[in-house]
Formats: C-alpha cells, sequence, structure tokens
C-alpha cells in the first residue's frame, strides 16, 4: 500500500520534473554556466536564465500546480481503500477490493476534506482578524515597536499551526468514524468530534507521537543530506535516493498515523 | 534734515549697528573652534538657524541667516530658494502629482492627523533691513505647474555684485508632514530634512558645463534628489528636553530651560543640514581612527546595533584606502524606527539614515548594504557635489559602484546581498541583475535628467551605471583604475563636478597610463553607456572540427586521379581545421577576451575588438576544439546574458542533474504535503 502511495507520489514527481530537466540539458547543458550550478545556487545563472527562457519555466511551474492539485484528490481517494484495508486488517490485501474501497468512498471523503479545509481556513481568518483588531490594525506608529508586533504575529501563526493541527486530528477522525460505521455527514462530524475532544490526552499524545516521528526523520534526513555536497553524478544519485527513502518513510507515517488513528477508534469506541 | 531724510539717517545707523553687531557674532561663532583651520570648500552658502519645534503640532518656527557669495561676475537681481516641504502640501504638487498620488503609507492617517507639510516665508530682509517678503513670488522653471510651491524667486532691492557677499534675513515657519517621503514625523520620532529655505545654486559661465550664468533651482520631483552649495551651517534647535538630538556637524552646545532644550550644531564645509529627534533614541558610541561614531537607534533594534557600526568601520577603511580618509570628525546613524521606516536609507552631511527591522536575519545583508550606501553618499555627492536632479548618475551610480566593492570585499563576492536557506547572492551580480534584466533596458538613457525618467528609468541611476562603472573596471589595470577614482576625488572634492569632469579624467589617466592603447580616449565606451540606450550581448554561435583530409583528385597526372580511397587511409597526425564563429548580438561594442580550449587540455587566449557582428578564430592542430568562452572573468558586465558567452561540445550535464534531482525532491515533498490535507 505504501509503495502504491510511493510508485504514484514519484510517477507524478517525474512527470513534472521531465520538463523541467528538458528545458535545462537544452539551454544551459552546452554552456560554462551550468557548471557553476554544482556547488550550489548561482544567482546569476539562475537570473540569466530565468531572463531567457522564463516563460517556459512558469508553464512548467503551471503544470506542476496541476499536478499537486492531482495528487491531493488522488490521495483522498487512495485514502478510503487505506482505511477499509485498515479496518479489515486480517483481510488479506487485493489491489480489486483496493480500487472498490477506494472508488466507493471517494466523494464522502472529498466532502470531509473540503469541510475541514473550510474549517482550517476560517479559522485562520478569525485568528487573524482578532489579531489585527488587538494590534490596531497593523499600524506600528500606534504600537510600541515593529518587535511587539511581530512576536504577536508569530504567537497568532503558532496558535493558527495548533489549532490547525488539531483540526487535521479531528479531520482523521472523521475519516475513520466514517469508514468505520457509515455515518452521516453531521454525525461522523459530531462522534468524531466527541471522539476526539473526549478522549483529547489519548488522541493528541498520539497525534503528537506521530509528529515527532516525522521532525525525527526529517532531522535525520537533513543531517545526512547535509553533510555531503553532491558534485559529482554519484553523489547526486546518493543523494536522490537519500531523498526517496525520506518521501517513502513519510508516507509510511501518513499510513502509520492512520492506522493508529484506527486502532484509537477500535479501542475507544469498542472498548 | 527732512523728517523723511532724518528716518533713513536714522534707520541706515540702526541698520550699521545690526549689521556691525551681527558680524561681530557670526564671526566669533564662526571663528570658535572651527572644524578645519582652512576651508575645505568655497563656502558660498552660509546659514544660521534658530528654530523651536512644537512636537504636538508638528510645527517649527524658524529664523534663519543666510550668508551668500555670488560666486560669478554677474550682478544678481534675485535669489533662488527651495522650499521642499511645499511638495507635500497637497496632491496637485509636482512631487505627489508625479509620483501618482500621495502615499498610502501617509494618506490613511489623513482623517486623523494633519499629514500635509508647508513651508511659509513670514519675512524676509536684506542686511540693509529692506523689507523683501512682498518680492517673493513662487516659479516653476521645470513644469510651470501653477499649484507647485517648491521654488520661490526674491528679488532684491540691492542686488549682489560680483562676488560680494551678502547677508539675509528670514523668518519662517514649517510644518513637518507625516513621514512619506524621506522627512517627517511618525510618532514622537522626527526627521527633518530639506526642512529650511535653501538657496539653490547660482552657476557662472563654465561652472560645471554651464554655458552662461544662472540660477540651478529645480522643484521638487519624485525622481531626483538635490543640489546645493558649499558653507557653514549653525543650527539651534529646541525642543522639549526628553528628546535625544542627532544632526549633522558637532554639538557645540546644549541648555536647557522651562522643560525646553536647545541643542547648537555646528558644520563646515557641508551642502546640507539634516536633524533628527526622539525621546526613545538610544545613544551607542563608537570610533575608528578618531573619528567618532555616534548611533542612534530604538531600543528594539539595539541588538542590531553591531551590524551598522561595524559595516560603517568596514567602509571607512576602505575608503581610507582607495580614496581618501573620511576627513570630517564625526559621523552619525540615525535607526528609524520601523514606523518611520520612510525616512530611512538617505544621506546627507556627516548623518544618513539606515532601515531596521526586528527579527532581521544576518543573511540578509539590508543593514549593512544601506550603511554602507548611504556612508558612501558621503563621498559622493556630500563632498563630490554633483548636481543629483540633472546627473543623478554621478552621485548614485557611482555609490552603487563602490557598495559592490565594499559588499564584495567584507561580505562575499557570492553572499554579500544575502545567504539564506541556500540561496544566495553578492552585492554587485545583484546590481547587474537589477540592470539587465529590466523589463524594458532601454526604456531611457543614463544622461537624462532625473526628473524626466519615467516607468521605471530612475533606478538606472544606480545600476546601469553601477554596472556601466564595474565594466570600466574589468576593461582597465587594477592600478589605472584605482588613480582614476583617486584622482576624481582628490581634484573635486568639495566642488560641483559634471559628468564630463569625470570622463575627462578617465581620458587622461587612461592616456597618460597606456598610451593609445584603449583609442585615442574612451568615448568611445561611454558615449553609447551614458548617452544611449544600447545593449550588449555576446555570443558563441557555433564550434566546427573539420578532418584535414588529403586531397584527392587530379594533380600533375591527368592521368591517374588520386582516388577518394586515400581518405580512409590511416593519418599520422591527424589534423582538424577547427573554427569558432563569434556573434555581436547586442549594439554595444565591447573588446573581449577570448578563451578557446582544445581536447588535448591545451588552452588559446585570443583578443577580439568586439566590432564585427560575426567573427571568427580559426586553428589546425592535431587535436579538436572542445570548448570556448568569451570574457571568462566576466569583466564585462554589462553583457546581458551569460549563458551565450560559452559553448562546450561535451555537454555539462552534473549541475543540471543537480537541479533536476532538486526540482524532483521538492515536488514529491509538495505532494505529499499536499495530502496531509486530504
Amino acid at each position: 500500500m505504501i509503495l502504491l502511495l510511493f510508485g504514484i507520489n514519484f510517477l507524478i514527481a517525474l512527470l513534472a520534473t521531465m520538463p523541467f530537466s528538458s528545458l535545462l540539458n537544452d539551454k544551459l547543458s552546452h554552456s560554462f554556466e551550468a557548471d557553476k550550478l554544482i556547488k550550489g545556487f548561482d544567482f546569476t545563472v539562475f537570473s540569466d536564465f530565468m531572463a531567457e527562457y522564463g516563460d517556459a519555466v512558469f508553464v512548467i511551474l503551471g503544470q506542476s500546480h496541476l499536478f499537486l492539485m492531482l495528487f491531493f484528490f488522488l490521495s483522498i481517494y487512495l485514502n478510503g481503500g487505506i482505511l477499509e484495508h485498515c479496518k479489515n486488517a486480517d483481510r488479506k490485501f487485493n489491489i480489486g477490493s483496493f480500487i472498490n474501497d477506494c472508488s466507493r468512498n471517494f466523494w464522502k471523503l472529498f466532502f470531509f476534506s473540503i469541510t475541514f479545509l473550510i474549517i482550517i481556513l476560517a479559522i485562520g481568518g478569525l485568528i487573524f482578524k482578532i489579531f489585527l483588531l488587538t494590534n490596531e490594525n497593523g499600524d506600528l506608529a500606534k504600537l510600541p515597536s515593529d518587535e511587539y508586533f511581530f512576536k504577536r504575529f508569530f504567537w497568532s501563526v503558532a496558535l493558527f499551526i495548533f489549532l490547525s493541527t488539531i483540526i487535521m486530528m479531528w479531520h482523521d477522525y472523521a475519516k475513520i468514524q466514517f469508514i468505520q460505521q457509515r455515518t452521516s455527514w453531521f454525525r461522523t462530524l459530531k462522534k468524531s468530534f466527541l471522539l476526539v475532544f473526549k478522549n483529547f490526552r489519548k488522541t493528541a499524545f498520539l497525534y503528537l507521537l506521530n509528529i515527532l516521528s516525522f521532525l525525527l526523520l526529517a532531522g535525520i534526513y537533513y543531517w545526512i543530506s547535509h553533510s555531503f555536497n553532491a558534485t559529482t553524478t554519484d553523489l547526486i544519485l546518493l543523494s536522490l535516493i537519500l531523498g526517496q527513502i525520506f518521501v517513502f518513510g513519510r508516507l509510511g507515517l501518513r499510513v502509520l498515523n492512520l492506522r493508529s488513528g484506527v486502532l484509537m477508534w477500535e479501542k475507544v469506541v469498542k472498548g | 534734515m527732512k523728517k523723511i531724510a532724518g528716518i533713513k539717517c536714522k534707520k541706515v545707523s540702526i541698520n550699521f549697528v545690526k549689521i556691525s553687531i551681527f558680524l561681530l557674532i557670526s564671526t566669533s561663532l564662526f571663528a570658535q573652534n572651527p572644524m578645519f583651520p582652512t576651508p575645505l570648500s568655497d563656502r558660498i552658502a552660509s546659514y544660521k538657524i534658530d528654530l523651536n519645534l512644537n512636537v504636538d503640532t508638528k510645527i517649527f518656527t524658524a529664523k534663519e541667516t543666510v550668508i551668500w557669495k555670488n560666486p560669478s561676475p554677474d550682478t544678481i537681481r534675485e535669489l533662488q530658494f527651495h522650499l521642499y516641504y511645499n511638495a507635500f502640501k497637497n496632491n496637485q504638487s509636482c512631487w505627489l502629482s508625479e509620483a501618482g498620488g500621495v502615499p498610502q503609507h501617509a494618506l490613511r492617517y489623513e482623517k486623523d492627523e494633519n499629514i500635509w507639510a508647508w513651508t511659509e516665508v513670514k519675512h524676509f530682509e536684506d542686511e540693509l533691513g529692506n523689507n523683501l517678503t512682498e518680492n517673493i513670488k513662487f516659479i516653476h522653471p521645470d513644469d510651470h505647474n501653477p499649484a507647485d510651491q517648491t521654488v520661490i524667486s526674491v528679488k532684491l532691492e540691492k542686488p549682489v555684485l560680483p562676488f560680494q557677499t551678502d547677508t539675509f534675513h528670514l523668518d519662517f515657519d514649517a510644518k513637518m508632514p507625516k513621514a512619506m517621503v524621506r522627512t517627517g514625523y511618525s510618532a514622537n520620532y522626527f526627521h527633518a530634512v530639506q526642512w529650511f529655505p535653501k538657496l539653490g545654486v547660482y552657476e557662472p559661465a563654465g561652472m560645471r558645463c554651464s554655458e552662461k550664468g544662472a540660477w540651478n533651482c529645480h522643484q521638487y520631483h519624485r525622481s531626483g534628489e538635490y543640489y546645493a552649495n558649499f558653507g557653514n551651517y549653525d543650527v539651534s534647535i529646541s525642543l522639549p528636553n526628553n528628546y535625544v538630538v542627532g544632526a549633522s556637524g558637532l554639538k557645540v552646545s546644549e541648555t536647557a530651560k522651562n522643560g525646553i532644550k536647545k541643542h547648537t550644531y555646528h558644520a563646515e564645509d557641508v551642502i546640507d543640514f539634516a536633524w533628527s529627534a526622539s525621546p526613545d533614541f538610544v545613544e551607542i558610541k563608537d570610533e575608528w581612527e578618531g573619528i567618532d561614531i555616534r548611533l542612534l537607534i530604538h531600543p528594539e533594534h539595539e541588538y542590531l546595533a553591531w551590524r551598522y557600526t561595524s559595516s560603517l568601520k568596514n567602509a571607512l577603511e576602505y575608503f581610507d584606502k582607495y580614496l581618501e580618509k573620511y576627513p570630517f570628525p564625526n559621523i552619525t546613524i540615525v535607526v528609524p524606527p520601523f514606523h518611520g521606516v520612510y525616512t530611512s536609507s538617505m544621506e546627507y552631511p556627516t548623518l544618513f539614515t539606515s532601515p531596521a527591522i526586528w527579527g532581521l536575519p544576518d543573511g540578509i545583508k539590508l543593514i549593512e548594504t544601506i550603511t554602507i550606501h548611504e556612508f558612501i553618499h558621503q563621498y559622493f555627492m556630500m563632498m563630490v557635489a554633483s548636481n543629483e536632479m540633472e546627473e543623478a548618475w554621478l552621485d548614485e551610480g557611482f555609490t552603487t559602484y563602490w557598495e559592490g566593492r565594499i559588499m564584495d570585499k567584507y561580505y562575499g563576492k557570492k553572499t554579500s546581498s544575502f545567504d539564506i536557506l541556500g540561496f544566495n547572492a553578492g552585492n554587485q551580480e545583484s546590481t547587474r541583475v537589477g540592470y539587465v534584466h529590466v523589463p524594458n533596458p532601454k526604456v531611457a538613457p543614463l544622461s537624462l535628467h532625473a526628473r524626466n525618467f519615467k516607468h521605471g528609468g530612475y533606478r538606472f541611476s544606480y545600476d546601469k551605471a553601477g554596472v556601466i562603472l564595474k565594466t570600466l573596471e574589468g576593461m582597465l589595470p587594477p592600478e589605472t583604475n584605482n588613480e582614476i577614482w583617486k584622482t576624481y576625488f582628490a581634484r573635486w572634492k568639495f566642488n560641483h563636478p559634471c559628468g564630463e569632469d569625470f570622463i575627462a579624467i578617465v581620458n587622461e589617466i587612461v592616456t597618460k597610463n597606456h598610451g593609445d592603447e584603449f583609442g585615442e580616449n574612451l568615448d568611445w565606451f561611454f558615449d553609447p553607456l551614458i548617452y544611449g540606450t544600447e545593449q550588449c550581448d555576446y555570443d558563441v554561435a557555433f564550434i566546427q572540427n573539420v578532418k584535414v583530409v588529403p586531397g584527392f583528385g587530379i594533380f600533375d597526372d591527368k592521368k591517374n586521379p588520386v582516388s577518394s580511397d586515400i581518405v580512409n587511409e590511416p593519418q599520422d597526425p591527424i589534423l582538424y581545421n577547427s573554427k569558432v564563429v563569434l556573434y555581436r548580438l547586442g549594439e554595444i561594442i565591447l573588446p573581449q577576451e577570448i578563451l578557446i580550449g582544445f581536447e588535448d587540455g591545451e588552452e588559446v587566449w585570443e583578443y577580439w575588438d568586439g566590432k564585427a557582428r560575426s567573427f571568427e578564430f580559426t586553428f589546425r592542430k592535431d587535436t579538436k576544439m572542445e570548448y570556448v568562452i568569451i570574457d571568462p572573468r566576466q569583466k564585462n558586465q554589462y553583457d546581458n546574458n551569460f549563458i551565450n558567452n560559452s559553448l562546450t561540445l561535451k555537454p555539462k550535464k552534473t549541475g543540471l542533474q543537480k537541479y533536476a534531482a532538486k526540482f524532483m525532491m521538492w515536488m514529491q515533498n509538495a505532494l505529499v504535503t499536499m495530502s496531509l490535507f486530504s
């Protein structure tokens, strides 16, 4: 299942990268300026390249946005199959059943995703509005200093991230609730909300554990990948492989997150 | 004696006494602790100003005495003054209408505060006591905009004779604007620049390329800055005693009475006087080689202080080495609070402003860049006082060029602009990018009057001029280039050059050191770059290697032609005719160094004068030509595309693979992050 997710991720990213790579090779490979990119970012090369071929780059970036949206929808689609598989963990994985489960649950899960996106955006808007109202609408002349303003801003962002994380946790349990009991939209939201907040210590702790796992993985990846400079083809390949391991790990953690959520749900609901 | 005559006599005798007392005081003042035993400049326009600021109404009342020396053989019958504050009197002024309206960051306060500014000369008299107030009229030498009141003409009752010095007294009130452009107040922070009625410059025939004697006193425009004579300033600033004040020159006294403190400053051989005040300023003192450094900064930015002082010292040290040691005894840096940021990043004699943003990372070198840039202005144009309105490139471009030299030396050629999260850029390379990649690099020639720049052209005074000077540096040996700058500064400090004066020095030094190696003069370099709008782009079009084949066909023996099979016979050695074709795609012609590399590792340096539209180099060798690089040391910063300056037959893939892999990684992680919301 994780392999399937990874495979789709890899393929979509490859589809987005290939035109970019072709553009680079076609326009830059016969120039010595390309060598300057070996050590790292070069502002002059970047600027000259964008000045000459920026239009093509923006077309590729535009296409990349489409790929992002595609993966977003694919993730929703695949979540259905993953959660059904978690529900029937004893059942052997079968690609046909998996696809059926994905298709069956797609629209409901899609609506849940939109719902929770709206909730997150609404919370973000509310926090931002409160921030402005309590900080003279950003009029620094009426505030003690920019330090005062920025510190309050950072706290507001931190609050937003904290609340968004809780909403995302609630979203996960909503998906699990729906797959487990096929409740209606409203009942799913209500039951999952009550589950999360009546057992907040447990659900939050589990979610925090997942976040910490991700941070650990990211830290290890960062440390290893920055311990060498990819200046030869072999090292570039090594860097790419490390990157794939990191992506695989992230996807694995995501699936693990959902699986642990299902177990938590079963423990709380079924006892 | 008739009554009228009696009054006249009495008036003359009273005026005589006034004049005598004034001369006595002013002489004693100017003689008291002179900064320079020998004046550094001609001291054409000196000022004594006494002002009182009401911090609530933002209005100050002031008395001003102007001592003006007629520098010409002309008899002067009028004086022209700048009243810069009137540019912010209403939205019909030259400045605000050219800017497209009042800046939003000031306009949004209009309902709560009086954001506008004005200067009103309430009384004007000459040294004989003639009241000239009624002789004041607004004039519009540039655009005939009747709503603009930034220049006044004062017709004199007693003309100023050739080379004579006369004194004039003004009473004026001025209202400071909400900080919108370089000057103004914000909360309890005040920054006063171009705040007093300031004389224009009377340019005699021959001064700064002028053909006849005339006043040079432009209206205040959106693009372009200032121009004034050198002189001495004695300024007293009275405001509540909890205010910390910073100003041009040296503080000579401070007296307090009834909750008001009077700060008196004295500056010599300067072209302007600025001051700043806030009760929240923290004062930090430092010094470099006997020059006092004073930093006025707000408490929340105090932790950044070291960045201002260290970068200033770097600039002081660099100029001491390459030009001349900074001649004044002190320098003040004013760092406005963030809400006063629109007054930052400007230069005045012995004082300049630099911005601060709390939390600014060390990797973003904004503070260092602006501090060094504004300090360089102490040389160009606080000392070499070119006309910023008419030839903005002479100070902004020169400053940008030196900023690149200093920043790249002390903060790294590739990191002196920013170095953060794996992205970096150098100062000089940012300047180049800032010019060559504008949407329309042909929008205006550099020589345009600043007020006539449209649609982003004013920025050329900085970036384009900086790139041109860097290209000049690349073209000349370092010793010659440095000698040019040293000579220019030494010859024109405390004076008013024009662009031709700088070019004349370049021609002089280059010819002296190199004869006609660069041509009869360097006008071929400056004319298109300063006065034209053309671009520069050199390109390696293609490389061709053709194996040399033995001859076949009929030679001496008509009956026995040499068969083409001879081509297939082993050759020893195998020779190649190699050719590289270079193109000049742009209109600008600049000589180029060419580096040609062969497969066996041999490298050949060639020289191309860069004139022809296409040019070739040919070789016959036992190895193939592999690569060609035009200007491998990238001395020609004016070339707008370095990518086509080189061509290699063996593709350089490693760097590209790295970035393709990075792109792939970014994409994959972005996809995973998106899925978190699913």
